[in-house]
């Protein structure tokens, strides 16, 4: 093999793994991870908000997706809210993506889909649907006003 | 070397069909980014509904057109290597169940029953006809590999027992082995999941296991459209620009690391699903980290090709040889030129948006934005859909026996394509990290000022990606002209399949990047490897429920609508 | 069949080009990156 080639492949590979490498960074230092498989969570059949802790601000929340609106479809919380966020669908496969978070998660029903997030900065989150579910599938959205 | 009869016809309805059917998946792709923009408000137009257009859109051009396509170029090219003619009773049979299976699945799209878009993910079903089809189009392609060109090898060998495997035929090879091992979950998925369900033959079935098997196939799909490309990057692009291929063994060694990483590697389409272990898309992740390196070698190995053949036409400097290549000339074959170097210029951009997929928690930033529609319109739909619309017209030309007509048309078109792409890729890149959706109508709600669902921030960037998709198309119909010229221009010469081949400038045999075997067996214990405990997940920890089917009307289980109102579903 | 006066080609453009290449990928990744750790 050319020596060319060889220094292309070493450079290459190097990048690569300089990216991995920051990768893995952020999932273990910075905690940010993807949804991983939850056993022992069943599939909740309607969304609400539950309060885990008002003085520490924890809340969880179950959001339900379906044919054709989250629910809750609007959800209030305080500015430093620490949230641990629970998402299936009741119907087809549907997509959650709160704006401006790392929040990204799919709607599978029989499953659930875990993120924990927290809301800092106080406004309005914009919740969408991202993955098609349907005829009225760009209606399907929702928000989270952080005060 | 010529070509007479049916196999001429076979090879250019192979060219002319699926083109036609692009016509409209070009025509739909417009209608949907002005409707994505709000210039058309309502979602149905023409009598095509925004989905239904999507899933035509999807299936057309991105399964329909390059599956007619790697399988014209693929039988052409390993005709006119191995000098042996290809077999007519095989390719019939391969003809009828591609074009049957094709019309099948247009039926079923047509008549608004397969409103699924080209993933088809379930619960959400469609009319039998479209499973069947889609079985039958991918099943056609794949008897070629089978019953033509693998015997026509094997006579071939025994003829040159020392000769070297030729290159495109390897690249063929390689990309065809890829083909049949990915059809395998498709099929089991379509088989036994999707059309029991579609029939009624079952009441529900997993739809965490349906995707787990669809991206199974879905991500080395991508490699399957890409890999008839690189051929041509590697066979006959040094040719036209004067120059050689800079190294054959790394071309080899490219094409067959494709091979070992292209499969193991679908959970990188599923990093924000529940229902499996975040450990496996870590492993999924490193190892699409490796299938980048192979296209990393190609873009090296092309440009210095690129670079030899620039030299050889007075190029000096370090950066200033690039002024010297063909972008504009139209002698002889060298209109084909633009095609790849706009291609790859699209493809530069491809290849990082790509990666930045599939770099596990970077996804949660992008995953299902509008940065996915803007990566893949400068990969399959950049360099996959430009070399093809490239060799196809040359194709065009040699089978018919005529010049390309209209050939300043013919080299404008590649280069408004780039400008229009690079334009809609900026826009859909920069609009997702405001969070705008992909698959969505939002002209009928978040694109339009009068709706409570208005998102002001997305506004310019869609008007953005609209004009940049009305150039794109700009450059379509200007390859069209010249493509329909082409097609009815008297026939001035015997019809005839050859490509400029190009030499290899490094040509040292290696003879492990000759032998297929060792790669397969590496690459069959990798898939084994890294899917065997993804798939058990999502057949049993990772989901608690089946779903039963619905269709894309109605919030509630079709079952349920039959049963109550025993009447026809209303369309 | 080596042509001594083409094997003599080094590829100091195409090097050039790739290591242009390595790094304009660099900064797209890493803003997308900056992006994650900012939204985190």
């Amino acid at each position: 093999m050319d020596r060319f080639e060889k220094n292309a492949i070493v450079l290459a590979l190097a990048l690569l793994f300089f990216f991995f490498g920051l990768v893995v960074y952020a999932a273990k230092a910075l905690q940010i991870e993807v949804p991983t498989c939850l056993t022992g969570v069943n599939p909740f059949q309607e969304g609400r908000v539950i309060v885990l802790d008002e003085g520490a601000k924890r809340y969880q929340v179950n959001l339900l997706a379906r044919m054709w609106n989250f629910e809750p479809y609007e959800i209030r919380l305080p500015a430093g809210a620490k949230v641990d966020l629970y998402l299936t669908s009741r119907d087809v496969v549907h997509g959650l993506r709160i704006n401006y978070t790392n929040v990204n998660l799919m709607a599978i029903p029989g499953t659930v889909s875990y993120a924990r997030v927290r809301f800092d900065k106080p406004g309005v989150y914009s919740i969408v649907c991202h993955e098609y579910c349907g005829i009225n599938h760009h209606l399907m959205a929702g928000k989270i006003i952080v005060e | 070397m010529s070509i007479r009869g049916g196999l001429r016809f076979i090879l250019l309805s192979e060219i002319v069909f699926p083109f036609v059917l692009l016509i409209l998946g070009v025509t739909l792709g417009l209608l949907q980014v002005l409707q994505r923009a709000g210039i058309i408000k309502s979602t149905s137009y023409l009598g095509i509904e925004y989905y239904q257009g999507l899933t035509l859109h999807g299936t057309i051009n991105a399964i329909v057109f390059t599956t007619f396509i790697i399988v014209a170029f693929s039988n052409a090219m390993v005709m006119f290597s191995l000098k042996r003619s290809l077999k007519p009773g095989v390719q019939w049979v391969s003809w009828l169940l591609m074009v049957g299976g094709t019309l099948m699945a247009a039926y079923a799209m047509l008549t608004g029953k397969a409103n699924v878009l080209y993933t088809f993910y379930p619960p959400l079903i469609a009319h039998w006809t479209f499973y069947v089809g889609v079985v039958l189009l991918v099943v056609g392609s794949l008897v070629p590999f089978f019953f033509d060109w693998i015997p026509n090898y094997i006579a071939w060998r025994r003829e040159n027992p020392t000769g070297r495997f030729p290159l495109p035929v390897l690249g063929v090879f390689v990309t065809f082995i890829l083909w049949f091992i990915i059809v395998i979950p498709v099929s089991i998925e379509i088989l036994f999941q999707l059309l029991p369900l579609s029939l009624g033959w079952v009441e529900e079935i997993n739809p965490l296991l349906a995707r787990t098997l669809f991206w199974f196939f879905g991500h080395p799909l991508v490699y399957f459209w890409l890999l008839p490309a690189y051929i041509m990057l590697y066979s006959i692009l040094p040719k036209l620009v004067g120059g050689k291929l800079y190294s054959d063994p790394a071309a080899r060694l490219a094409l067959l690391l494709f091979l070992v990483f292209s499969v193991p590697v679908g959970l990188h389409h599923q990093y924000t699903e529940g229902g499996l272990s975040a450990g496996w898309k870590l492993w999924h992740a490193f190892l699409t980290f490796m299938v980048a390196l192979p296209s990393f070698i190609t873009a090296f190995t092309v440009a210095a090709s690129l670079e030899h053949g620039a030299r050889q036409r007075g190029g000096k400097g370090l950066f200033a040889w690039w002024a010297k290549l063909p972008y504009f000339s139209r002698e002889g074959d060298q209109w084909l030129f633009s095609y790849f170097i706009a291609g790859l210029l699209l493809f530069l951009f491809g290849g990082i948006t790509g990666i930045v997929n599939a770099s596990y928690n970077l996804n949660l930033a992008v995953h299902n934005t509008s940065w996915v529609v803007g990566h893949f319109h400068t990969t399959v739909g950049g360099l996959v859909t430009l070399a093809f619309l490239g060799i196809s017209l040359y194709m065009m030309a040699k089978l018919r026996g005529v010049e390309v007509k209209a050939k300043g048309l013919a080299v404008a078109a590649p280069y408004l394509w780039l400008i229009g792409m690079m334009v809609f890729e900026v826009a859909m890149s920069v609009a997702a990290f405001y969070g705008f959706p992909r698959r969505t109508a939002a002209g009928a709600s978040y694109i339009d000022p009068a709706s409570p669902l208005y998102h002001p921030e997305w506004y310019f960037w869609a008007h953005l990606s609209a004009g940049g998709g009305a150039i794109a198309v700009l450059g379509f119909v200007a390859y069209l002209v010249s493509f329909l010229g082409t097609l009815f221009a008297r026939p001035v010469r015997e019809p005839v399949v050859e490509f400029p081949m190009a030499e290899a400038l490094h040509d040292e045999p290696v003879p492990l990047l000759s032998n297929l075997r060792p790669w397969l067996t590496v690459s069959i214990l990798l898939i084994a490897f890294s899917y065997t405990y993804p798939i058990y997940e999502s057949m049993t920890k990772g989901i608690t429920a089946k779903s039963p089917a619905y269709n894309d009307r109605l919030p509630v289980p079709l079952k349920q609508t039959q049963t109550e109102a025993s009447a026809e579903i209303p369309r | 069949m080596h042509e001594t006066e083409e094997t003599r080609f080094v590829p100091k453009g195409a090097v050039a080009f790739f290591i242009a290449m390595l790094i304009l990928y660099a900064v797209i990744w890493l803003a997308t990156y900056m992006v994650m750790v900012v939204w985190r």
